[in-house]
């Protein structure tokens, strides 16, 4: 079979047509909860390196960070990506927070809104594909 | 400055196709040994990595407040390859989501920027 045919029967494609007949995705906020953690480990994972020099916290980052592609990952299988993919967002949103908190960066208000409107960005995209998948 | 308009093309575009290998990856599979051995999850792996290399370029040669939000453009291309190749649907909560997100990633950056 030619890659096209292939593409044009992705068994997610008619999942998704299946899921608009029955008025929702059930599964989708399981696919938007694992981008959550995905986002949080990215950003703990990054701020290990960081805060901490040495063989260890590299190592601990690293598998941090390997967790979170993991979550991305398995994110991928409960919804679309295209839906999935710009929750990571959440990642800006983590690590200004991170930054504020831990590394006592300055919250200017200009970044309070930044962060307001990525989450409304992000609330859009969940809340849009929990009715339209 | 022609030049990193096209690694910043490229990147997105690579960092976009990588999630497409991981959609994939994971399309009917749910059991970790039968996700290890998808050809899909070692070419989105290695497009993530190569994406990763480019957004690092890109880091060194021009402006954090620059490189951040082009790189949230990726999902503007992940919205168009997933329709592309995978069939998904564009609708409006996408489009609206996605921009919304963007205005708040520039918002951020100008804020780091100053």
């Amino acid at each position: 079979m030619d890659v096209k045919e292939r593409e044009k029967k992705t068994p997610e494609a008619a999942a998704e047509k299946e899921n608009a007949k029955k008025g929702g995705n059930s599964q989708l906020w399981i696919g938007v909860l694992l981008m959550v953690v995905c986002a949080a480990c990215l950003c703990a994972g990054q701020l290990i390196w960081k805060m901490y020099d040495g063989l260890l916290p590299m190592i601990l980052g690293f598998i941090v960070y390997v967790g979170g592609a993991g979550a991305m990952l398995y994110a991928y299988h409960f919804g679309s990506v295209s839906l999935l993919q710009p929750l990571n967002s959440i990642s800006y949103i983590f690590s200004t927070i991170l930054g504020a908190v831990v590394l006592k960066e300055s919250v200017t208000p200009l970044k309070v809104v930044a962060v307001v409107v990525i989450l409304v960005g992000v609330y859009i995209l969940a809340a849009g594909g929990k009715k339209e998948e | 400055m022609i030049g990193y308009v096209l690694v910043m093309i490229l990147m997105g575009f690579v960092a976009s196709y990588a999630s497409i290998c991981l959609k994939r990856a994971t399309d009917n599979r749910i059991r970790p040994i039968e996700i290890l051995q998808s050809g899909w999850l070692w070419a989105g792996g290695f497009l993530y990595v190569g994406a990763s290399l480019l957004n690092i370029f890109l880091l060194k040669h021009l402006p954090y407040s620059v490189v951040v939000p082009l790189g949230a453009l990726t999902y503007v291309w992940t919205m168009f390859l997933s329709h592309w190749l995978l069939h998904e649907r564009i609708t409006k909560s996408k489009v609206l989501g996605i921009t919304v997100i963007l205005i708040g990633v520039v918002l951020l950056a100008l804020s780091s920027a100053s």
